[in-house]
Order: C-alpha cells, then structure tokens, then sequence
C-alpha cells in the first residue's frame, strides 16, 4: 500500500473524513484566552460554509464570509455568559470568543498489536479562524447559530486613533503591519497577537520602502501636503487602513486558512501547482478524479478595462489624476473589441506621481488583459489557498478536439480530401493541464464539497489584444 | 439483553494514566479506531495504569472493554488490587483479573460494589511487547434487563453511517465517510404488565441509555452504544384478542454522544 499522503485520501474512493469545532474562551479576569483549546464538535448540527475570494468581485477588495454554526443547545451550553448553564459561565463575553475549524482526512490502520494508527491529513489541518460576533438568539428550537466573523474582524474592531507606537513622519506598509503585531495595551498586553496564536510567525509580510505620511500620529496631520481632510487616517478601524494601504501597495491582505495575516502581491503563491484537478474524460494515479462539475468558463470581460485612473491628490490640479490607457484605435484590439471602460481609484496616501503612475501601471497591466475564469464544484479538497496555482483536466466530449477553422475550405460530399474543411465535433471544454489562479474558494462542511474559481494564467487565452502593457499610455493627465 | 445506565466514565478530569494523558479520553468514545494507548511501556513487564475517579461514591456492576489489546490486565476499585470485582457473567475468570487474554471486546457482569475509583492495569499485551492500548471502556450498572427478548425478525441492528456521497464529472461515485453509528429496532411481543411497566418507568428517564444487546466475555461482538429512545411508547396495543396475552409494541434506539 502507498505511503498516505494527502493526495491518496483525496482520491480514496471511500475515505473517512473528519470536522471538528473548537473554541478559546476569554477569562474574565484578564480578558485573555484559556491556555487550551475546547472541543465543542459534538454539540454541531450545522456547518455551513466557509468562503474567502481575492480580486472576485472587484479588484483589490479581498472578501471574507462570515461562517454560521448551528450548535445543538438542549441543556443550554451556548446560552450568555451569565447562565450557570453555559459553556461560558464563569468566562467573559461570548462574544470575540476565538474559534478553530479543523477539517481533513483521517488515514486508519490496525497493527498486528491491536493498535489503531489515525494519520491527519492535511498536516495542519485548520480551515478557518475566527471570533464569534453578532447576535446570538435563543429559541425554543433547541438550537443556536454561532455567528462567526473572519479573524480580520479583529482589525475591524479597533480604531486607528488608539493605535500606539505611531510616528508624525509616517510609516512604510511593512513598518505599519509590523505596529500592528507588536501593538500593546500599555501594560505589555498584546492587542492583536492572541488572535494570530500569539506568536510573531504568523504574521506574514515583506520589507516595502515607500513611506506613507498619512499614516501619522499627529490628529491635526494634513498629509500629503495640503490635504483638506485632517488625518484621515485616524478615523479609519485598522482593517480600513491595511486595506487603503493594500491599496496603494497593489498588494492584498487575507487571512490565511490557519490563521495567519498575510500582507503580499498578487502572485500565485508558488509557481507549482498545489494541485490538479482531473475530471471527465481523465484518469491520474496520483489524484484522481475530484471534479464534480464544471459550472463555466467564460471570458470575464466586465474584468476588462482600457483605462486607468489613479486619483492621488485631493488638490484640483492637472497632475492630481494620473492614468494609464489602451489607444483607442479601430482594428483587433482589447478596447476596440469590448469598449472603453475606466477603472478608478482615489488613493491620498501616495505621496507622489511617480508612485501613483506605478500603481496605474501595475493595475492597468492586471486588468487591460481580458481574463479567463473557470467555476468548478469539487469532491472534498480542504488544503487550497487563495492565490495558488492548480491545474485543470477535463474533456467534456470525447470527440477529436482538433481545430480546423480556417486552414481549408468546406469540401463537397464525397470529395473530401486532408486539406480539405470537414465537420468534427468539437469539445465545449477541454482543460489539459491548463494553469487557474484561485481566486474563490468555497468550502461547503456540510455536504463536503469545495466550489473554485480560478484566472487562466498564461496561454494564448490569456490575451491583451493588440495593446501590451509596454505600449500603454501612462501619465495621462486629466485636469480637474 | 440489556439496557445500562451512562457511562461513569463521563469527564477528562477523572483520569490519572502513568503514560499518554491526551489519549486517555479515546476511551469514552464508543468509536475503537481512537484508543488509549500508552507510551513508552512497549514492554511486557511494564505496567499501563489507568484510574477512574468519581467524584462521588459510584455503583458498579456492568464494565464494558473494547478495542482491548491486553493478555495479562486486571479491574480493581478504591485502589487496592486486592479488590478484584466478582464476576457473575460466565467467562475465563470469576474475579476482574486475567492471565493469558485473547479476547479483544468482554462485557462484564459483576456483584455491585460502591466505589471511589476503579483501575485498569495492563501488564502483558497479547502481541508481546507492544504499547497498551484499549478503545473503548465503560463502568455502569444494569438499567433493565429485559426479562424476554424480541424474535430474530423483531431485531434489528444497524450499523449505520454519517457520509456524503460526491457523484464525479463522469458519473462516478466517491464517498467520504464523517462516522458510524448504531441504531436498533426491538419488536417485543407478548409481554407482561410488569415488564411492560418497567419499559415505561425507562421510557420516562430523561436520560440516555448504554445499550448491551448480547453483551458476553468471549467472542463478543461488541455491539455497545450510548443511545436514546424517541418517541412513541406503543407498548400498551395488546398482542392478541384476549388481554391476559400480554402487549406488543416497538423500540427504537438511536446512537447518542457518549
């Protein structure tokens, strides 16, 4: 028998699977975590669903969905903190309450000792981490739901005017984040870090160099220069600034599956595919076969835009705007084929043109390409990421895929020659090791089933029509 | 056949193992894939203890192992290995000590003894020179026995399973199992007034009951799970035209959380 690896239990015909709920009360003396974690997976009636995206919706806006759990509650565990009764009782709040959700595969093999081994795969095998917040209601169903918020919730939660550790001269987006982890109460309390298992590792983050003056202590700051709004900046939760940062950074920040805060690019993860898919009309050893369902394919042209504009000062000048386009000339190009469309951004905290032109290059050089998306269901594949690079099979006929179209004329019946155009069916879909960046996931718990979309990376399908970006126009100006 | 009260064996705190703490509660779980096993004591003249605490003094006189690996073990109460529970089953041995075991799962019936704590020591493993290890270990007492049992068409167990099942992209079929679970239908008829009564007296209960359906020492097959009695009690229908018959009626039991 193979060595189990993640692998040989996602394509296991029937494999043992396994879902387990743990929560980290708050002490009410302290207000910081219990040391251990509590196991509530047996009172579960309920998963639901767990759904992260990057760039789906809208590019640079990352979206986390909250998780709903329906919790059996007969002898009244996950009443309020205040009921003898609870799980909570003796602990502060429900609420901000840190919770785990693990999910994966379980390999199991009997010794000749009368030994059961339980092997887990993924290694780490958390999915999701985040807090309770919202509304818990009681009824006499017997039952509550859990509302449970993404671990950026934490972020959400705290103002940037209570931040310490802040500079009047401003800060670099690695030098923020950095405040942000190592941000205290006062009294050697770290805010932020018990979130993230109170430890520095799993904050994940580069150097950067461009220093942004808004972020600034001084509440009568008006930076960059002449900025009408006084600090903005401290009004903002902290999850508002990472995000304007984010931003102005052309950088995303998520959440990873096992509770990690990741600041990065929006490169695939690793250049090797996490994973491949294999569906219809495939077979792999290694894999198997782990599409359900193709939902669609399509070329996603309402992501296409032949123009980009990046407001940067609030000042009514002509360099205030700074953009980058496609030439909108007639013939086989991007913007002649689908139309102009503008792409706007209002950033203040880039300081200069210059960095405002770079972000309207990179954005331009992301969103002037039209973009392949594929929408997949899938058995059980808990380990993905966001922003990693997986590879698709799937052959929805079986017919020669081969394509004829305009290298031969239509021949008469019965003359029919090689050169010759004849009438083969093709295939709607056909993915041989074709390259997806994740863009979605979705992981239903209930019915264990993921749902994915990806972006096309390269191939000729990934096209930029007649305009590369080394062609764009940057540094348009527009006055006003 | 038998029903018995919830385990004794309810919460991690009543532990005390020489070895391998985090496993110890695997043995609450009637699932034996997860089991205790011990660390470090891979060795025949090593010992793996294990002692149950109670917080209060408990009745004991049914005791359940599964998943059990041990040759030479023994079952005393308060501490002392003196006091081996005399046992009232038919089976290898009259007190809670044995030699040279070869059985993996033994439903134990023994005199009740009110105690503080019970130990499970295990010395010999029957393959020699391996960890300890037991999956599935419960201290009770009897609820009811059942004075008659349903006719081999009126039982029914089912080893049932929690799982999804993914139909692929070409029409094929993966399924990923979450867990077992039991469930059993007893069909009684002709019974008497009395048992019928003590039916309804458990019935009543607002608990959850240990379900021992042919609990035995030797070659058992380790049907035992936690369960509860829905609704309806439909033992007051008469089994026949003639009330002195007695009644009929049907229980279905359903796998709880231990």
């Amino acid at each position: 028998m193979a060595t189990p690896t993640i692998l040989t239990e996602i394509k296991r015909q029937r494999g043992r699977v396994f879902r387990r709920l743990k929560i980290k009360r708050r002490l009410a003396s302290t207000g910081l975590f219990e040391t251990d974690w509590q196991d509530i997976s047996a009172d579960v009636k309920s998963w639901g669903h767990i759904q992260k995206s990057i760039d789906h919706v809208r590019y640079a806006r990352p979206r986390f969905s909250d998780v709903t759990l329906l919790m059996a509650n007969d002898a009244g565990l996950y009443n309020p903190e205040d009921d003898e009764t609870s799980l909570w009782a003796g602990y502060a709040s429900q609420q901000r309450t840190l919770v785990k959700i693990e999910a994966g595969f379980v390999h199991q093999t009997l010794s000749a000792s009368g030994i059961w081994t339980n092997t887990e795969f993924p290694t780490n095998p958390t999915i999701f981490v985040g807090v309770i917040q919202g509304d818990i209601s009681i009824s006499d169903d017997n039952h509550v739901a859990l509302p449970v918020k993404p671990l950026l919730q934490v972020f959400r939660d705290f103002s940037c005017r209570n931040l310490t550790g802040l500079t009047t001269t401003g800060m670099t987006a690695s030098q923020f984040i950095q405040t942000l982890r190592d941000q205290t109460d006062g009294s050697a309390n770290f805010i932020f870090r018990p979130f993230f298992q109170d430890t520095t590792t799993m904050w994940e983050f580069t150097s950067s160099a461009i220093v942004y003056a808004d972020i600034n202590s001084n509440p009568a700051s008006a930076a960059p220069s002449a900025d009408p709004i006084q600090n903005e900046f401290l009004e903002m939760d902290v999850w508002e600034a990472i995000e304007k940062l984010a931003e102005a950074e052309n950088s995303v920040p998520y959440i990873t599956r096992d509770g990690a805060f990741r600041f990065q690019d929006r490169e695939v993860n690793s250049i090797t595919a996490a994973f491949a898919f294999f569906g219809r009309g495939y077979t792999d050893q290694d894999h198997g076969q782990t599409i359900k369902k193709v939902n669609s394919y399509k070329t996603k042209t309402s992501d296409f835009y032949s123009r980009v504009e990046v407001k940067w000062s609030p000042l009514a000048t002509t360099t205030a705007i700074v953009s980058t386009q496609t030439a909108m000339t007639v013939g086989d190009n991007n913007a002649w084929n689908y139309g102009h469309r503008t792409f706007r951004i209002e950033n203040n905290w880039l300081a200069t043109s210059t960095s405002a032109n770079a972000l309207a290059s990179s954005i331009f050089a992301a969103v002037s390409a039209v973009p392949r998306e594929v929408d997949f269901a899938t058995s059980f594949v808990p380990h993905l990421e966001v922003l990693d690079l997986v590879t698709l099979n799937y052959d929805s006929g079986d017919s020669n895929p081969n394509e004829r179209w305009d290298l031969a004329n239509w021949a008469t019946e019965g003359t029919q020659t090689a050169e010759d155009l004849f009438w083969a069916k093709g295939n709607a879909l056909n993915f041989a090791g074709d390259e997806f960046k994740l863009t979605f996931i979705d992981i239903n718990l209930d019915a264990l089933e993921c749902r994915f979309m990806g972006l096309k990376t390269g191939g000729t399908n990934f096209e930029v029509g007649g305009n590369t970006v080394g062609s764009a126009i940057v540094g348009d100006a527009i006055v006003g | 056949m038998e029903l018995w009260k919830p385990n004794h064996i309810n919460t991690t705190t009543m532990f005390v193992v020489n070895s391998a703490t985090i496993s110890a509660e695997y043995v609450m779980r009637p699932d034996i894939t997860y089991q205790y096993v011990s660390s470090g004591l891979a060795d025949d003249n090593t010992t793996a203890s294990m002692r149950i605490n109670f917080d209060q003094t408990t009745t004991v006189s049914r005791i359940a192992l599964a998943g059990l690996n041990a040759r030479e073990f023994r079952l005393f109460y308060n501490g002392l290995t003196a006091n081996a529970f005399v046992l009232t089953s038919t089976g290898a041995t009259v007190s809670s000590v044995w030699n040279s075991n070869s059985e993996t799962a033994m439903a134990l019936e023994a005199a009740a003894v009110d105690c503080t704590s019970v130990t499970l020591e295990m010395k010999k493993t029957i393959v020699a020179n391996s960890e300890k290890a037991v999956g599935y270990f419960v201290l009770s007492q009897e609820r009811l026995t059942f004075s008659r049992i349903p006719a081999a068409k009126g039982y029914t167990p089912i080893l049932n399973a929690q799982e999804v099942v993914h139909t692929l992209s070409d029409g094929l079929t993966r399924i990923q199992r979450i867990g077992n679970f039991w469930e059993a239908t007893l069909r009684l008829d002709y019974i008497s007034e009395t048992f019928r009564n003590q039916l309804r007296t458990v019935y009543n209960l607002n608990e959850s009951h240990i379900f021992v359906p042919f609990g035995t020492t030797t070659a058992w097959d380790a049907i035992i799970f936690p369960c509860v009695w829905p609704a309806p009690f439909n033992f007051y229908r008469f089994s026949d035209n003639s009330p002195g018959t007695g009644f009929e009626g049907t229980i279905e039991l359903m796998e709880t959380t231990p």
